[in-house]
């Protein structure tokens, strides 16, 4: 510049003018053009990235059809060992013969027969509960958290506690019984996995959306953890986890806290209208 | 932002140059500063920032037709801070097409302003009243190609949807008090 500014101005400002120009001209454009044809390749880079995110998604529809499977299973296996077998005792204590019976005998049998009818009832009503909680169908998701917990609590095994600051307007059930399956998903992974002592929920809205957290104390994830678990073949119920959220169009955010003492994990979700 | 100083009293024109320099310098400078990512590089920009606001405040009220040396070094810097912003965007891919950003179009806009008027604004103290006022009718095609680039810019920061993570730490009694 000093070097331009010392030239003699007699000597043709206006070709140096006129040349400058055109070289920061053709700079200018040769920059842009630099960087337009960079993110060409950034673009082929990025379909790479979309394609692996569909071999994410089929990973998460097949642990979602897994998860589905090992359900049934559980239900047939439920329904075939132990409702079975219950039903078909009282069945021989409700047979033919009984008629035969003296009076002692026949209430004996049906006495038994009614106990055994009993405990299946209540199979059912576990089976039908694990399925769907009454508490969440009945009373909405904040009373069945607080009941989850209360049970955790209530186990001895660890201090857990939830706090819901602003639910009012209650989710639709399908979005509940979304947010109470993930909870339940982190709940059941902190009890296996975390050896923390605690284990706190806080809920809150803030403009359009929702938010749950949960903190414990004990061994956790981070968000690359989550990641990294999500693309890898291991990790079912997080995969379980990132597949209901995509059906809400949530997210999840695993951190450890800054003071390092606790892990947190956020669940956002868009609030819709309220339901009635 | 247009240069106009018709009407102004010859002794106000220096004055109104080297603020009109700065409040450009400013502005260019924060608004590419809003959009790089790396700390060291906003660092690097504040710390010539500084540098900068002292030279013109301290050096540069001189009175001369123009500025031409603050207007030089303010070109060379603008053009270093998007080089910056080229630079950061270009290689963070997770954030998508860097023509998707409203700062393209801004610095598109200003390469193309400061770039095609960079040597006429060194030179005007060399130059004969007559071919600064043939070429200074120029600058405003570039003036006219900037403010169509800013205008797309804002355009296009009105559908510009950034994909942000949770800032959960807004929302109220969402964390536990653990002191």
């Amino acid at each position: 510049m000093f070097f331009l500014q010392a030239t003699n101005p007699s000597s043709g400002v206006s070709s140096v003018l006129f040349i400058g120009t055109m070289g920061m001209l053709v700079l200018t454009v040769g920059l842009v053009l630099f960087i337009i044809f960079h993110q060409r390749k950034v673009a082929r880079y990025q379909r790479t990235l979309q394609k692996m995110e569909e071999e994410q998604q089929k990973i998460l529809l097949d642990a979602s059809i897994r998860l589905q499977e090992e359900e049934r299973q559980r239900l047939a296996a439920d329904l075939h060992d132990d409702a079975g077998p219950l039903l078909a005792t009282a069945r021989l204590y409700l047979n033919e013969n009984l008629v035969n019976q003296d009076k002692a005998t026949q209430l004996q049998a049906i006495f038994q027969a009614r106990q055994i009818i009993d405990d299946t009832i209540q199979l059912v009503r576990n089976i039908s509960h694990s399925l769907m909680p009454p508490t969440l169908k009945n009373f909405g998701l904040e009373s069945a958290i607080n009941d989850v917990f209360q049970k955790i609590s209530g186990s001895g095994s660890m201090n857990a506690s939830s706090r819901f600051h602003d639910y009012k307007d209650r989710l639709r059930p399908e979005k509940e019984l979304i947010i109470f399956r993930i909870v339940q998903e982190l709940i059941n992974n902190i009890l296996k996995h975390s050896s923390s002592s605690f284990i706190h929920l806080t809920q809150n809205v803030h403009g359009d959306k929702f938010y749950l957290r949960i903190h414990h104390d004990g061994r956790g994830l981070i968000q690359a953890d989550f990641d990294k678990l999500n693309k890898s073949t291991v990790g079912l119920g997080l995969k379980n986890i990132s597949s209901r959220l995509k059906v809400a169009k949530g997210s999840i955010y695993f951190e450890k806290d800054i003071s390092q003492t606790y892990y947190k994990v956020t669940i956002e979700m868009p609030k819709d209208d309220p339901y009635q | 932002m247009m240069y106009f100083d018709y009407g102004l009293p010859p002794s106000w024109q220096g004055y109104y140059v080297v603020v009109y320099t700065l409040i450009e310098y400013l502005f260019f400078s924060y608004l590419i500063s809003t959009a790089i990512i790396k700390k060291p590089l906003r660092f690097i920009m504040l710390f010539f920032s500084i540098l900068f606001v002292i030279f013109q405040i301290v050096f540069d009220l001189t009175g001369a037709k123009l500025d031409s040396i603050s207007i030089g070094i303010e070109t060379i810097l603008l053009f270093i801070y998007i080089i910056f912003f080229f630079y950061d965007h270009s290689s963070n891919v997770s954030a998508g097409y860097i023509y998707n950003h409203p700062i393209f179009w801004v610095s598109v806009g200003i390469l193309l302003y400061l770039g095609v008027t960079f040597f006429f604004n060194i030179l005007i103290n060399y130059m004969t009243q007559e071919e600064i006022e043939n070429y200074w009718r120029y600058t405003y095609f570039t003036e006219i190609f900037k403010n169509l680039f800013f205008a797309f810019a804002m355009l296009q920061f009105s559908h510009h949807h950034k994909l942000n993570p949770i800032r959960s730490s807004q929302v109220p009694y969402l964390d536990i008090d653990m002191s």
